[in-house]
């Protein structure tokens, strides 16, 4: 094929409407650190399988990876720098993590953050079952998951008593 | 990786899409990309332009009907999930479903991309054939009906032509004397399965057999149809009970060695997945 082709595309990230210009191949994920310098989206393994580049889609966690940016243009995207509010206070999910160490290297972290957070949006009393089977998906090498777990519980008992 | 250089469209309209399908020399449809991204992040696929169909309100559509259930080629896994009337009218559907990848692999992965990629280690291959169900498809010259029988040719090999999409996947529901199952087994949670069986039996007004299927994933090119008729009909399941179905299951499957496994470990799992399948269907 001849000289690459150059797409603008509008993506909508952290309720900010940016432009980029970048080729059709360009993966979400690359465009979200390369283009827009936002590099709390982690890439790990770029086959969909570890969950480092996890951000919500419209509120729904999909891989950053195996999604091409121009394919998601004016889509609601959040990654883990929409998560903090502009004074800086944390989401409860980034809170519980602090909080029950759900945390060593850092670098699968951000998938996990948006992956808790899209499952305590939907649903703020999960079952130790839906904790399980909603970060099923992230891989971590360093906490063997049981603090991981501790604080998708604990976000969630935090978001129910902002609620109260 | 990264993939290599392709040309993006984004269609307006089926008919704009097979037209550009039909124009374009090594095209390729792009519905939620889960197992076309991979492949091309790996550079196994390269194709010079992606057709994307995920937009398409037309394809997004989940039709319910007593008899069948009709899902559209935009639609993801996700959202066969989160049709109730799907859980109630063909809840096999959805015991599969939650099987395929994780919630995140689910949330952009279309069912009707699954059944295209034809991968024999796939949940929805399997139940589209034990159901014997059918996906239309749509091209310049015109839409036609594929039966699940001749729509998987190989390993990621279907019978779509290059200037063919799926447009929807047919399921027929199942009569009030029948009950299905899905068993796997995977190596983690949300992994490929090494092997599983999806089985569906109909009862006489006796309680007695007088059909039962069982589809197999993982253990051969295509999803591999097994009829236990022959053994099964006109008796119960527990009567001729386990050693009797597991043999006549590990006589029938021939499947392959790999580095997750030995050709006979995985002949004797699809065989209890077989059995184990069946029993729930007791």
């Amino acid at each position: 094929m001849n000289a690459e082709e150059s797409y603008e595309i509008r993506l909508k990230v952290n309720g900010r409407t940016q432009h980029v210009t970048a080729p059709a191949r360009r993966l979400l994920s690359d465009a979200l650190r390369g283009e827009l310098g936002l590099t709390g989206t982690h890439v790990g393994c770029e086959h969909g399988v570890c969950g480092c580049c996890t951000v919500l889609v419209d509120g729904a966690p999909v891989r950053s990876c195996l999604t091409f940016a121009v394919a998601v243009q004016d889509k609601d995207i959040r990654t883990v720098e929409g998560l903090a509010a502009g004074d800086g206070e944390l989401h409860p999910v980034q809170e519980a993590f602090k909080e029950c160490h759900g945390l060593q290297c850092g670098f699968c972290t951000p998938g996990f953050l948006m992956t808790a957070c899209a499952l305590i949006e939907q649903n703020n009393d999960p079952t130790e079952q839906e904790i399980t089977e909603a970060i099923a998906g992230n891989l971590c090498r360093c906490t063997g998951y049981q603090n991981i777990r501790a604080a998708v519980r604990r976000a969630a008992e935090i978001t129910r008593s902002d609620k109260r | 990786m990264k993939p290599s250089p392709f040309n993006y469209y984004c269609p307006a309209s089926v008919d704009e899409a097979v037209q550009l399908l039909s124009d374009l020399e090594d095209a390729k449809i792009l519905a939620g990309g889960q197992s076309l991204i991979p492949l091309m992040n790996f550079r196994l696929a390269a194709p010079e332009h992606l057709i994307d169909i995920s937009g398409l309100a037309e394809l997004s559509e989940i039709k319910v009907d007593p008899d069948e259930v009709e899902i559209g080629a935009s639609v993801t896994h996700s959202q066969v999930l989160q049709s109730e009337q799907i859980g109630s009218e063909l809840p096999l559907l959805w015991e599969a479903e939650k099987l395929v990848a994780h919630e995140v692999i689910r949330n952009r992965g279309t069912l009707c991309g699954s059944l295209a990629h034809a991968d024999p280690a796939g949940e929805m291959t399997a139940v589209l054939s034990v159901l014997r169900g059918k996906v239309q498809t749509a091209s310049v010259s015109g839409g036609r009906t594929i039966q699940a029988m001749d729509l998987f040719e190989g390993p990621l090999q279907s019978s779509l032509r290059d200037d063919e999409l799926i447009v929807s996947a047919t399921f027929p529901t199942l009569g009030p004397n029948a009950v299905s199952s899905f068993r796997e087994v995977a190596r983690r949670h949300g992994d490929y399965a090494v092997a599983g069986a999806v089985s569906v039996v109909e009862y006489d007004d006796n309680s007695l057999v007088c059909s039962a299927q069982a589809a197999f994933l993982s253990v051969g090119p295509v999803p591999t149809l097994i009829s236990l008729d022959d053994l099964l009909v006109g008796h119960r399941i527990e009567d001729v009970g386990y050693t009797e179905i597991y043999n006549f299951l590990s006589s029938q499957l021939d499947p392959h060695g790999d580095l997750q496994t030995s050709a006979d470990y995985r002949r004797h799992l699809a065989a209890e997945m077989g059995w184990a399948s069946l029993e729930a269907c007791t």
